[in-house]
């Protein structure tokens, strides 16, 4: 038998990183930034098939969806009754229609938000947060104390609570809906475009326009960055060493954000830039997209109205 | 929001020339990016850092109002999180109140301390501590005054339905014990490496200031203007519950408190009350006597800058023993 090294001898600790059975816990950060930038390369940012697709809402001037549907979503947070929240959802359905999304995109966030609003929510539909009658109760409590707290003989489940939390579920999923219909049939520089009807200056659309197209830039060197960590690690270090590493990922991307700024200023310079912000004008308004304003107007009375 | 992204834009027009359009919307791109980045915590899972103290120091305190805000808009309306109404709150806590408090943190503990020094890392971290769980404090408040203010006839709040007496606590105690930890590590590291990196970074063109030169004093004026105010606010904790007719704050009840609210005193509570006696029992003078309203008003003042002091203290005697150990440590 050759003289082998110990180290080769011994069998490899078990923090030994190996691909095909996953990171280990530590190491596991990487991996999930890695999918959280794949996800966004994915997303709205690159994917704008929803906003090409042909819709009634994606011919529409972006100026005319914001102030239509940002109003309907301050409506929304407004409404407190069921009748107005029934309404509202069907609303909602309609505009969906209407935009030709492709409804297994919206499948995932209609299962999300509820979960995750409820969960949030959930502790309040209890009659220590919320009282009320009593229609689950959970458990006795005895002698109604608990320490220094003073608590009722039963903990459950109240009417108005399950209320509160139902309202403020369905309240999440309108809004969430809205803002995806906006988001979704409006490429983003038409979108923050669109903002300035709302009376958002020039330089914040400027900026807000160029971040965008630079945001994926960046998202890309923060992948690579964290590729090559992934690449070259064996055995996940401490999590001090980890948390340091993330730290200078961090510092390392800005130092390339600042050198691309420098670069991209003499690149606006060639083209002769002068300092004067200038945007791209949306043109005129059409009719249909004062009939837009004056339906998303009528939504919104009709609402009121509703809620009473 | 409106009046404070007013501010800060005045404030960047001032100094913001025409180079500084494309590195603001760079670190905007910046901001948003780092959010993503997944931060290893105690236990096996990963958490994230906002960043908002790291940018404020890279590039200054009102370009961060700036950067932070456009980053959690895009978020907002291109992604939908965090919620298209709720961006003036998110911006207020996360792209306002989290840099300048730990803007002016590190200012205050970094003082003149050279690049690459221990100082400065643990000024940075401790800002990014201080920032957050600022951050945090407001947001709770935000989230627990809502039940007071926003509810039907039958009392059912509408919106957040946890009161103050759990969002702060909750809210605190996460980012008190945890979160405020990822931060610091996150923006006291970031500062290391970049000392080390690139020392000719910090030029914060915001201020004109050559580089590697921080001006600590006019900053650090304001931030003493700021504590005086809310110093001298402090006897309104006094008077305001009497007006509205409050008894104290939940959960800070004394031994007689209980006794009233329950009917007896447990008796750990008890056994653990002898151990220590406030040296400013109730912010009053020493005896509990009532006195004037003005006397009471001295006193709530003297405690707020009796603590005020202690908290500086304390933050301003690490930073002296780490530069002195650094000293130490340096080769002759």
């Amino acid at each position: 038998m050759p003289n082998l090294p110990e180290w080769l001898i011994k069998p490899p600790p078990q923090t030994v990183f190996d691909p095909h059975v996953g990171a280990p816990r530590r190491g596991r950060f990487v991996r999930r930034a890695l999918g959280e930038f794949a996800g966004l390369l994915a997303g709205p940012f690159m994917q704008r098939d929803d906003s090409g697709r042909s819709g009634l809402l994606q011919e529409l001037d972006p100026r005319a969806k914001a102030l239509g549907l940002l109003g309907l979503i301050v409506l929304t947070t407004w409404l407190a009754t069921w009748r107005a929240l029934a309404l509202d959802a069907l609303i909602c359905l309609v505009l969906v229609a209407l935009s030709g999304i492709k409804l297994r995109r919206l499948a995932g966030i209609w299962l999300a938000v509820p979960l995750f609003s409820a969960l949030l929510v959930i502790p309040a539909t209890l009659n220590l947060i919320i009282p009320g009658e009593v229609l689950l109760p959970l458990w006795h409590t005895g002698q109604g104390r608990w320490g220094p707290w003073v608590m009722p003989d039963a903990v459950g489940v109240t009417d108005a609570g399950l209320e509160a939390g139902a309202r403020f579920v369905t309240r999440s999923l309108l809004c969430v809906t809205l803002a995806l219909i906006l988001a979704r049939t409006t490429r983003p520089d038409r979108l923050f475009r669109g903002l300035r009807a709302l009376g958002v200056p020039k330089i914040f659309v400027m900026l807000l326009t160029m971040m965008e197209r630079y945001v994926v830039v960046l998202v890309r060197s923060a992948e690579e960055i964290h590729l090559v960590k992934l690449s070259r690690t064996i055995t996940p270090g401490s999590l001090r060493q980890e948390q340091a590493w993330v730290a200078a990922g961090a510092g390392s991307l800005f130092r390339r954000s600042r050198s691309l700024g420098n670069a991209v200023y003499l690149a606006m310079l060639s083209r002769g830039f002068t300092g004067d912000v200038h945007l791209l004008e949306e043109a005129r308004f059409r009719l249909a997209d004062a009939a837009f304003i004056a339906a998303a107007g009528a939504a919104c009375a009709a609402l009121l109205a509703v809620e009473g | 929001m409106a009046p404070l992204w007013g501010w800060a834009s005045s404030r960047l027009k001032k100094t913001l020339r025409a180079r500084r359009v494309p590195l603001l919307a760079l670190c905007a791109a910046f901001s948003f990016v780092i959010m993503m980045f997944n931060v290893p915590i105690p236990g096996g899972t990963t958490g994230h850092a906002v960043g908002a103290v790291l940018v404020a120091i890279l590039v200054g305190p009102w370009a961060a109002v700036i950067a932070v805000s456009l980053a959690l808009i895009v978020q907002a309306l291109v992604f939908g999180d965090g919620g298209i109404t709720a961006i003036g709150a998110n911006c207020l806590t996360m792209a306002v109140i989290m840099p300048l408090s730990g803007w002016w943190t590190f200012r205050l503990l970094a003082g003149k301390a050279p690049l690459g020094s221990r100082v400065r890392w643990f000024a940075a971290g401790a800002a990014g501590y201080v920032g957050l769980n600022t951050a945090a404090l407001v947001t709770a408040l935000l989230f627990g005054i809502q039940p007071a203010v926003a509810h039907d006839a039958a009392g059912t709040p509408l919106y957040c339905p946890f009161g103050l007496n759990i969002a702060v606590p909750v809210m605190m105690a996460e980012h008190l014990l945890l979160f405020g930890f990822v931060e610091a590590a996150v923006t006291g590291f970031a500062v290391a490496y970049l000392d080390r990196a690139e020392p000719g970074l910090y030029a914060a063109d915001t201020s004109g200031r050559a580089p590697g030169e921080p001006s600590v004093r006019r900053p650090l004026r304001k931030l003493w203007w700021v504590l005086t105010a809310l110093l001298l606010l402090t006897p309104l904790g006094l008077f305001v519950p009497r007006w509205l007719g409050a008894g104290s704050a939940w959960g800070e009840w004394g031994a007689e408190e209980i006794q009233e609210l329950l009917g007896f005193v447990p008796a750990g509570m008890r056994r653990v009350g002898k151990f220590w006696k406030a040296p400013i029992p109730d912010y009053s003078a020493p005896g509990g006597g009532e006195g004037s309203w003005l006397l009471q008003a001295s006193w709530y003042l003297g405690s707020a800058a009796v603590g005020v002091a202690l908290l500086l203290g304390v933050l301003l005697v690490a930073r002296w023993i780490l530069a002195r150990t650094e000293r130490h440590a340096e080769p002759a």
